[in-house]
């Protein structure tokens, strides 16, 4: 038995946006009355251009016109906003740091489908790029890790794959966009993040001044031999290491590298970019992504993979990988959701109720008190009956004070007798139990409607947070 | 592993299964890598052309389960606990029961006409509990898959009919228990017929208004329940939820499209 | 013809022909649950004394299921060659069975065409384990697809990677740990967990993209349902080198498989329009005693006879591969060790000498009254036959199926005991890869999946920039 689903990726950008329609099958291959179903094919039906990401006068997104945008669009592509079962947008680069991003996406998302949304968050954005680019599905076939580095003009998004599972990523300001140029070669912005950086160099950029080609390349260069050396685990200078945004990568040698993102459509073995490059964008995206081939091609340390994305990888990782599927025996109400954006609280001490109940307390505290949230855990311990009522028992009392759905997602397979007996011993509370889930906390998920028996969930992970 | 004093390590642990066991390895962590995405008995390495010391006696260890579940008769004491009402085929010992399939499908007439006697009659639900080809696969299960079912039955309403526990018994003893009290859905628990180290998997069928005279295809099946596999707790959670839509369908097996 | 003897100052009479040949079996469970087994040894072997003397003319017009009735009765009869059925019909059976232990490959090779399941069955019940072996050797049976199976001094196998999911990677983790033994020269054969036209085709692709990458000289094949396949094909889904299907022995017990005759012509047809491969011979089949009855379509004739129908229908197709799935079916058919071996030899004979080329997946289930030591018995003597392939299974644990088969060890172990070879080409390409020595045994590099996964190959693959 198979279905198939109509999935959108929206992905707005500091310079670009993008949106792709793929159609993800799900088959279900069980004989046995307890289905199994899987993501068996992912297949990206359409492809927008790239488009420029329409900003305010202030410089903040322009909502209206990024509807337009989206709208139409859809209407390209021959899709109807109820078709979409699930998707995602994410708002990459600097722009995720803007005031109004949020909003965007939530008018967004009313008017792109009743889908499943992620907001950004650097780290779910090097994750999905990772993904489309192929570093994850190529990690499967090689014994060592494979990491993409996704260049966009804001950051740099880099994600480290083993054996097909996500192992570190994080993101650097480094991108094409950070410095800005006019056709009389006037710098017309400078990003503050590189400025420590540009000082380290001893370069004369200044804003407003002509720039000098020489020393973009030298800027360019740099930033190449930086993700040389992060790779390789050598020494980074305090104003190299400032690069990294909140949190630095996990030690081990990055032996096998893929590049995505905008400024990856010019790491080729090609003639050397000049200033007709850097004007045709205005920006130094090209110098940087030529630097990046000289630096990487010219040394046998780290590999250089051929990605099977490279600047729609972010928009494809989120049209086609952010959804999990939950297993199949679980307690649902459609009716319920979409759910999204729900805070992740991770509870440990399930074997004894007053213990439950305590942990529950001091760490539902943090969000206020009328806050949706959704319990994370690993699923009882042991299997037995009275192992999994105690559990019961401990969620209900230390959640009795709250009106909000009961939901749990957990690991193991136990979410349907789990759900049966909170709904058993509960009484009238509304209870989601899902499993084959694992979230941490700090964590935020998306719920959508069920489809073929499972539900797609959307885990943000923010575990490579320091 | 569990090299605890005085004792030779345990090769009856599912981690044994896990270890690579060849010599100078390309690649150590591509094998294990690649035993990770299936759980056939790779990366053993070789004595000459055959198996390692450790190999052989694991593999004679995981057989000799197997066959200790097929071959022993099934300890009732938690049968009896359970107090469920204890019936025979027409088979008399484990010989027979492997040989001849056929009288593992039916009573004497004498147990039908007790079955009739002391039993409850138009059930909702009728629970068959049988030994199958591991009766190790029921005492391991049993308790727990029995308990949420009941919880669940209860909050539905439904009438359950008396649970009988059938020796020496195949799927089929389902549709003359079915037919004799006159029971809508009846589910049997049956232990499977053991794969190598796993002596406790269990199935479930259930059929609606359950008969001798339907095809098989009148089963809906949920199977491998044991702890490993699907857990006894999540399959009864199930079995209720599937209970549900046997009674609201009034149908079962292939005609219902779950 | 004569249907009762004295024995012991006893009378044994017998109905018919079917009664003869059905008590004429050596000791199978399943001819007892189906009731026709001889009540005793003393019968039994009176059953073979009456059978011994009956002609090859008598079994041939009395075939176990009639004409008129069955599919599989009149492709075997028609397929007989009078000229040849002329010369040999007034054997008896126990002549045919000294003139197939006492002649040459040749003359041996020369009736085949005038043979039918049911001469084959009888003359089988006739001889003993050691007779099957003898006589099994001098009955080689070629058969071309991609490579050439049967040749003198080869043992074939085939790698059977299955998976209780079909995952596709847990499926070639098999497949590399399986080559690096030197497995997988009869085919790449794959049992379905999932038998869905996508599965079945992806699985395929995969397969043969390993082939191809590793430049291995052999077959791929999953083993789907015969519609399945013929589905992928007629959507051009998947290169396929071989076709396979299950056989039952009856045109009753076909349906229970979801076949008969007439729809495998029409696989047969278009698999030679659409397959992959090369050569002449691009089907396979598997069989196994039992089969028929537990789909009641045994019509009252013992095991070992429908089993012989099952090669009777094979031939039609001129296969590639025939194997018996010997100890697959479960005790009430085949009890224990000693059975299982005795229907290895069995079936393994009658292929040969129907003219199929024959191999065995030498097997067992938990819940018969066998063991590894029965199996390992098995193989080797059938190694000793000339046995074409036997199976290739990780550590002899088939996860998907929930059985035991002779494992990697046992085909680089076998080939060690005989001093035979795999396939000339495909010894050659694991000799490249340094898995085989010049004597087509294991080097000290063998057994490594990981051979697949080194140095500079890692990162190639067209990914490399």
């Amino acid at each position: 038995m198979a279905q198939e689903i109509l999935s959108a990726g929206i992905d707005i950008g500091t310079t670009t946006s993008q949106v792709i329609f793929s159609r993800l099958r799900l088959e279900n291959n069980s004989y046995t009355a307890i289905p199994d179903v899987k993501i068996t094919q992912k297949e990206v039906l359409y492809k927008s251009p790239v488009h420029f990401t329409p900003l305010r006068d202030d410089g903040n997104i322009d909502a209206k016109a990024l509807d337009r945008l989206l709208l139409a669009e859809y209407a390209q592509a021959g899709v109807k906003r109820e078709d979409i079962v699930t998707g995602a947008v994410i708002i990459t680069g600097e722009s995720s740091r803007k005031q109004n991003a949020r909003l965007a996406v939530d008018k967004l998302s009313a008017a792109a489908g009743d889908f499943v949304v992620a907001a950004a968050g650097p780290d779910l954005e090097s994750v999905l790029a990772g993904y489309g680019a192929g570093a994850a599905d190529y990690s499967e076939r090689v014994p060592i890790a494979v990491a993409n580095f996704d260049i966009g003009g804001g950051t740099t998004n880099v994600a480290v794959f083993l054996g097909g599972e996500l192992q570190d990523a994080f993101a650097l300001d480094i991108g094409g966009r950070l410095v800005r140029v006019a056709p009389d070669h006037r710098v017309t912005y400078i990003s503050p993040r590189i400025q420590p950086l540009v000082a380290l160099l001893g370069l004369s950029l200044r804003l407003g001044e002509v720039a000098r080609l020489a020393e973009l390349k030298e800027l360019a260069d740099r930033f190449a031999g930086i993700c040389r050396r992060i790779c390789l685990d050598e020494p980074l200078s305090p104003a190299e290491q400032r690069l990294f945004i909140g949190h630095s990568k996990r030690q081990g040698r990055l032996s096998a590298v893929m590049f995505s993102g905008g400024v990856a459509e010019y790491i080729r073995e090609e003639a050397e970019p000049g200033w007709d490059d850097v004007l045709r964008y205005g920006d130094i995206g090209p110098l940087v992504g030529a630097a990046f081939w000289q630096v990487f091609s010219a040394q046998p340390e780290v590999k250089l993979l051929n990605p099977r994305e490279r600047i729609r990888a972010t928009v494809i990782g989120a049209g086609s990988y952010a959804v999990r599927l939950s297993g199949s025996t679980v307690m649902m109400n459609d009716e319920l959701v979409p759910l999204t954006n729900i805070p992740v609280i991770r509870l440990e001490h399930l074997a004894c109720p007053e213990a439950l109940r305590e942990e529950y307390r001091v760490k539902r505290a943090v969000y206020p008190a009328g806050q949706q949230v959704a319990i994370a855990l690993t699923g009882p311990t042991g299997g037995s009956y009275e192992e999994l009522a105690k559990l019961a028992d401990g969620l209900l009392a230390a959640t009795a004070k709250e009106a909000q759905i009961l939901l749990v997602v957990m690991e193991q397979d136990y979410a349907k007798a789990l759900g049966l007996m909170l709904k058993h011993r509960g009484a009238a509370r509304q209870v989601i139990s899902l499993d084959r889930i694992h979230a941490q906390p700090g964590d935020y998920i998306d719920i959508g409607k069920s489809v073929a028996g499972t539900v797609p969930v959307v885990v943000k992970t923010l575990i490579f947070k320091s | 592993m569990n090299a605890t004093d005085g004792f030779v390590r345990d090769i009856s642990l599912p981690e044994v299964k896990e270890r690579v066991l060849i010599e100078h390895p390309q690649s150590l962590a591509m094998i294990k890598r690649l035993k990770k995405t299936t759980n056939a008995r790779l990366g053993v390495g070789r004595a000459g052309d055959r198996y390692k010391t450790e190999t052989l006696l694991k593999f004679r260890a995981d057989h000799a389960i197997a066959q200790d579940a097929v071959w022993t008769d099934i300890d009732e004491t938690l049968i009896d606990e359970m107090g469920f009402y204890k019936v025979q085929t027409l088979v008399q010992n484990k010989e027979e029961y492997v040989r001849r399939p056929d009288r593992g499908r039916i009573f004497s007439d004498e147990t039908m006409e007790a079955i009739k006697r002391d039993c409850i009659h138009n059930p909702d639900v009728q629970l068959v509990i049988a030994d199958g080809l591991s009766g190790f696969a029921i005492n391991a299960n049993l308790k727990d898959i029995y308990v949420i079912m009941m919880d669940g039955f209860k909050e539905k309403g439904y009438r359950v009919g008396t649970p009988i526990f059938v020796r020496y018994s195949r799927v089929a003893t389902m549709d003359k228990i079915s037919e004799a009290l006159g029971a809508k859905v009846t589910i049997q628990l049956i232990g499977e017929r053991p794969g190598l180290a796993t002596g406790e998997s269990m199935s479930v069928y259930m059929a609606y208004e359950a008969s001798s005279k339907k095809p098989e295809s009148q089963r809906t099946v949920v199977s491998n329940i044991y702890r490993q596999g699907i857990p006894p707790l999540e399959a009864g959670a199930q079995v209720v939820y599937l209970t549900e839509v046997l009674m609201r369908e009034k149908k079962s097996g292939v005609e219902l499209k779950i | 013809m004569k249907l009762k003897t004295n024995l012991f100052g006893q009378t044994y009479s017998f109905n018919d022909v079917k009664e003869v040949l059905a008590k004429a079996n050596e000791e199978k469970s399943g001819d007892m649950l189906a009731g026709i087994a001889a009540s005793g040894n003393v019968e039994r072997v009176a059953a073979k004394v009456v059978l011994a003397d009956m002609t090859l003319k008598d079994l041939r017009e009395n075939p176990v299921v009639s004409y008129e009735e069955d599919d599989i009765t009149r492709a075997d009869q028609d397929a007989v060659s009078d000229t040849v059925y002329q010369q040999i019909k007034g054997y008896t059976v126990g002549e045919f069975r000294e003139f197939l232990l006492r002649e040459p490959p040749e003359k041996l090779r020369a009736v085949r065409p005038g043979l039918t399941a049911e001469m084959v069955a009888g003359v089988t019940k006739l001889m003993s384990n050691m007779d099957l072996v003898y006589a099994a050797r001098k009955l080689p049976v070629e058969a071309t697809c991609n490579t050439t199976i049967g040749r003198p001094g080869t043992l074939s196998s085939r790698l059977q990677p299955n998976h209780a999911t079909d995952n596709p990677a847990g499926i070639m983790a098999s497949v590399m740990e399986g080559i690096s033994y030197g497995v997988g020269d009869a085919v790449i054969g794959l049992n379905p967990a999932v038998d869905t036209i996508d599965s079945v085709a992806s699985i395929l692709r995969e397969f043969d993209a390993f082939m191809q990458k590793w430049q291995i000289p052999t077959q791929n094949c999953v083993l789907a349902h015969v519609t399945t396949q013929m589905k992928v094909l007629e959507k051009n889904l998947a290169p396929m080198d071989l076709m396979f299907q299950s056989l039952a022995g009856s045109e009753t017990a076909s349906r229970a498989f979801g076949i008969n005759v007439s729809l495998m012509d029409e696989a047969y047809a278009i698999m030679r329009e659409k397959k992959n491969s090369a050569g002449e011979n691009f089907m396979y089949f598997e069989t196994g005693q039992g089969s028929e009855l537990s789909s009641d379509g045994h019509h009252g004739a013992d095991q070992l006879v429908m089993e012989a129908r099952c090669y009777a229908f094979a031939k039609r197709y001129h296969p590639f591969l025939v194997n018996t799935v010997v100890g697959f079916i479960g005790p009430e058919y085949l009890y224990d060790g000693r059975q299982m071996i005795r229907a290895g030899l069995e079936d393994h004979f009658m292929g040969k000498l129907t003219g199929i080329p024959m191999g065995c997946d030498v097997c067992y289930t938990n819940h018969m009254r066998a063991d590894q030591n029965d199996l390992e018995n098995l193989a080797m003597m059938l190694a000793m036959a000339d046995c074409n392939y036997i199976m290739g299974i990780p550590g002899g644990d088939d996860v998907m199926l929930m059985y035991q088969t002779t494992s990697y060890h046992d085909v680089a172990s076998l080939r060690r005991l005989t001093g035979k070879k795999p396939i000339d080409e495909f010894a050659r390409r694991m000799q490249e890869l340094e898995i085989l020595d010049e004597a087509g045994n294991l080097t000290a590099k063998a057994g490594d999946p990981s051979l697949f996964f080194t140095g500079n190959e890692t990162l190639s693959g067209g990914m490399a920039v």
